[in-house]
């Protein structure tokens, strides 16, 4: 693959004291996320998987090693770089719309054009006629698909995803991954790549590229599987299950002896 | 690296008793994607259960495969006084409960305060952590009746003879 | 030998008036929430209550104390501890009424399901269900009693004053004597007293009562010693009976002939109030005094406007440090309610006659803020420590600063405690005012014009007295009206976090 790479996280270290210990998060994180890819990167609790991507959008910035974004150190904040949290994140007294236009202001926009901008994207996610709705309004769904709208409002080339679906009921997750698959392959965004963290297996293979598997704390890598099938994918096809059943093993065998 | 690999129960009894129950009706394997479906995809409830039953030498991980060990077949068609006690001997030998038992055998009154595990837990873990240890460690030993909580003093006992036939969360309500 | 004396004094009287407050609250919280009408009357009286300025209450009750008992030294100790009393009970009573409002219906259901006696529901639901409000206003309640200590051990009864053995009547002699090694003194053994409350009751009772918490997860807290010593001495006393009693009489149902007697008793009280309206109301009018209060009362609103504006900004760089900082938070919090009990006004005197009458305007409102700010403190804090860390994150990732991080996350999320701050710091300087406008330092006098000060001018005068209490009440109440309370019930539906 000739791709270009986005993102280059090189021999990330992340320790945190408590009570006179230290204790290890991560160890000797590396790993680089190409243009056009949709990376995973899963593991069970405490693998420090949501850490990493604090340390990417410049949330956490103690840690040793290096983050490279187009060959330079990552600026904090990246302007480039977007994320979409798990417990949505959304401001309980702004609307729909001025949440999204917050974030356009803080860009500097001016205010006509955040407007556009706001309802375009508000379109794009299904939520015509909702741009009023405080999101108490909206149900977990619908407020997720606010969080992605404002992420890719401030037309990000990353985008990093911290367990987007799991405060979502099964049906709606399922309803909601299948609405990022069609705008991921609708490729009509200036959106280059996606960086998302998740727990849940099944989610990784159907939405991801290539996962990458960590163990738990300390995290670091352990494996990486590539997805080499055709979306939209079913999660009942052999094939996927296969790639399942292997991600699984992996995760497994880190810690378990056969 | 296997820095997590303390020899203690990381998941709970009933945890542990499901998975044995759903392997039972699989009859006897289960293919590890599955048994993540059943567990709606929670990678840490599969990976703590698998290893407390793998601690307690009742399942194996073998090629994807999550199967029945011979003593595990044997203990799904005991009676829970024969697993209890099954439970109880592995148990009772794992380093930090001989650790426990030992001193509450020479304890004056056959108790400790409920930080004691705490104390003794070493490593590289957090309060959270250990914590949890704990707690999981308590359960399986309530289970196997090797020892009884008082929540309210915050003490762990020695479960002794007298005390069975005399079942001690009784007496807390009569107090 | 005379400290540990008058540090006793004062104690018991802060102690007997506390436990009255409690037995009050308890009655009156779940009396208020046992029925909508008597809601409705219940709950605007106690917000009356509230609002009558604490030194307000004082003359009317040294009045009526001394009369009863015509004199008697019993009197004015009794009026000591209805003067601490008012600054205690109403903040319990008003957590034990939401509470008792707010009680999940399962549990009540458990009871009705499983046959519970009366007596049995009221002991393992109610009074459980009510601890750990009754446990944290409790600390509160207890600042506020030492904040007006010394007021409540210094009577005046018309031209001359009369001193109740205390640490408050104790300052006071020090500071005539100018004997400041004394007054610092009184003023560490209430520190003491209050760490020492702190240390040993408060802390270990609040991280306790999470056990009463409904639908808590997690390992069970410690039962302290002090609950375990409490419940025997309760147990001892035959308090739970009382408070089983208080309770089931505070739900009752009034029968027809209670009902009868409350209607005779509530027309007589409003009667009296009647009588003494139109008492107040008719000739001869202290018209020299009337004429005053106008002037008053808006000078005096002023100086509280604006030290409630000060206390709240001064909150504001407390309350941005505690976001996301628990510690500190926590600390600030436990801090507020120690210097909270510090009873400033012993130091006015001395700062004032040191000043001059040039100073006292912008050191009146400095005390004003001793009476308001850790009010502002409290609630601003616990709202900081309110505000989802999910939140500052999402202002990080999307580079949301300065102004408009302010203007659209922080303060909008802190909006409705601030309000609570800031009414409950209303309250607080307007209690203060009464003795920031007249000072008494040796046998000097210092004055600037304001109802403080024209309350002790005419505090031989009761119809005067009166006039001018129930000037400020109208006031503060109708303030509360119409714009604290709309004003917090739209923040607290629109910038609601837990939402």
């Amino acid at each position: 693959m000739t791709a270009v790479t986005l993102l280059d996280v090189k021999n990330l270290n992340l320790t945190f004291k408590e009570k006179g210990k230290e204790l290890s998060v991560l160890e000797d994180i590396s790993f680089t996320l190409d243009e056009g890819e949709f990376l995973c990167l899963v593991g069970p609790s405490g693998s420090g998987k949501s850490t990493i991507l604090r340390i990417i959008s410049g949330i956490l910035n103690e840690y040793t090693g290096e983050v490279l974004y187009k060959g330079e150190p990552n600026p904090q904040p990246n302007p480039n770089v977007s994320m979409v949290f798990q417990s949505f994140a959304l401001i309980p007294w702004l609307t729909v719309q001025e949440n999204i236009e917050l974030v356009l202001e803080a860009r500097g926009i001016a205010p006509r054009q955040r407007i556009r901008t706001a309802l375009r994207y508000i379109d794009m996610v299904g939520l015509d006629s909702f741009e009023d709705a405080y999101p108490r309004e909206l149900s977990g769904g619908m407020r997720q698909r606010v969080g992605i709208a404002r992420a890719l409002a401030v037309e990000p080339e990353i985008l990093l995803m911290d367990e987007p679906f799991s405060a979502l009921d099964v049906l709606t997750a399922a309803d909601l991954r299948e609405q990022v698959v069609n705008l991921w392959l609708e490729k009509r965004l200036p959106l280059k790549s996606v960086l998302m963290v998740t727990h849940n297996m099944e989610e990784a293979v159907f939405l991801a590229d290539r996962i990458l598997v960590l163990s738990a704390r300390p995290g670091h890598i352990i494996g990486e599987i590539s997805v080499d099938l055709p979306r939209p994918r079913d999660s009942r096809d052999k094939a996927f299950e296969e790639i399942l059943d292997k991600v699984y093993s992996m995760i497994l065998s880190s810690r378990i002896k056969s | 690296m296997h820095k997590m690999d303390v020899p203690l129960p990381k998941a709970r009894v009933s945890e542990v008793l499901g998975l044995l129950e759903i392997l039972d009706d699989e009859g006897g394997h289960v293919d590890l994607y599955k048994l993540g479906r059943t567990l709606g995809h929670d990678i840490d409830e599969l990976i703590s259960t698998i290893e407390t039953a793998q601690l307690f030498n009742l399942v194996e991980v073998d090629n994807g495969d999550v199967v029945f060990t011979e003593v595990g077949k044997q203990f799904t068609d005991q009676n829970m006084e024969q697993r209890k006690n099954y439970i109880s001997e592995v148990l009772s030998k794992l380093p930090y409960m001989v650790e426990l038992l030992t001193a509450l055998a020479e304890s004056e009154e056959h108790s400790v305060d409920m930080e004691y595990l705490e104390r003794i837990i070493d490593g590289e873990y957090s309060e959270r952590e250990v914590k949890y240890f704990v707690r999981n460690l308590l359960d399986w030993a309530r289970f196997a009746e090797l020892i009884w909580v008082d929540s309210d003093e915050q003490t762990i006992h020695l479960e002794t003879e007298e005390d069975e036939e005399n079942n001690p969360e009784q007496n807390d309500q009569e107090e | 030998m005379q400290l540990i004396s008058a540090a006793l004094w004062s104690t018991y009287r802060i102690f007997v008036a506390y436990f009255l407050s409690l037995a009050f609250g308890i009655f009156y919280g779940v009396s208020a929430s046992s029925g909508p009408r008597r809601e409705k009357i219940m709950i605007a009286i106690l917000d009356i209550l509230q609002s009558v300025p604490i030194l307000g209450f004082f003359p009317v009750a040294i009045a009526f104390f001394v009369a009863v008992f015509r004199g008697q030294r019993i009197g004015l100790e009794l009026a000591a501890i209805f003067l601490i009393f008012t600054s205690q009970a109403w903040n319990i009573a008003f957590g034990v009424y939401e509470t008792v409002k707010t009680l999940p219906r399962e549990l009540v259901e458990v009871g009705k399901a499983f046959n519970f006696s009366k007596t049995f529901t009221i002991q393992r639901i109610y009074l459980p269900a009510m601890v750990p409000t009754i446990v944290f206003n409790s600390g509160v309640s207890m600042a506020n009693g030492w904040y007006f200590l010394m007021a409540s051990e210094i009577i005046t009864l018309g031209s001359q004053e009369v001193k109740l053995p205390g640490l408050g009547s104790s300052m006071m002699n020090y500071l005539a004597q100018g004997n400041i090694l004394g007054v610092v003194m009184c003023i560490g053994t209430i520190v003491l007293i209050n760490t020492l409350l702190q240390v040993l009751i408060f802390r270990p009772l609040v991280k306790w009562s999470e056990l009463f918490q409904y639908n808590a997860v997690g390992t069970a807290p410690e039962w302290p010693a002090v609950a375990d010593v409490l419940f025997d001495f309760g147990k001892a006393l035959k308090v739970d009976t009382v408070l089983v009693k208080l309770v089931s009489t505070g739900t009752k149902k009034l029968s027809a002939a209670a009902k009868y007697v409350f209607y005779v008793i509530g027309a007589a009280f409003v009667g009296g109030l009647g009588y003494l309206i139109f008492w107040l109301f008719s000739p001869p009018y202290p018209s020299n005094i009337l004429s005053q209060i106008p002037a008053a009362l808006t000078v005096t609103t002023m100086r509280v406007v604006a030290a409630v504006v000060i206390a709240v900004f001064l909150a504001l760089p407390f309350v941005i440090r505690s976001v996301k900082n628990t510690t500190a938070a926590q600390n600030i919090y436990s801090l507020a309610s120690i210097l909270g009990s510090i009873p400033a006004v012993v130091f006015y005197p001395p700062i004032v006659a040191l000043g001059g009458r040039a100073y006292m305007e912008p050191l009146s409102i400095l005390l004003l803020l001793t009476g308001s700010f850790w009010y502002a403190l409290f609630n601003m804090s616990k709202g900081a420590m309110l505000l989802p860390g999910v939140l500052t994150e999402m202002a990080q990732v999307f580079n949301i600063k300065g102004r408009l991080y302010y203007k659209n996350i922080l303060i909008p999320a802190i909006l409705p405690p601030l309000i609570t701050g800031a009414l409950t710091a209303w309250g607080g300087a307007w209690n203060a005012s009464i003795v920031a406008e007249h000072v008494q330092f040796g046998d000097k006098v210092y004055s600037i014009p304001g109802i403080g000060a024209l309350l002790v001018q005419s505090t031989s005068d009761t119809k005067a007295l009166l006039l001018i209490v129930l000037c400020m009440t109208a006031l503060i109440v109708l303030v509360n009206m119409l714009f604290w309370r709309p004003w917090y019930s739209k923040a607290a539906k629109k910038y609601n976090i837990t939402e």
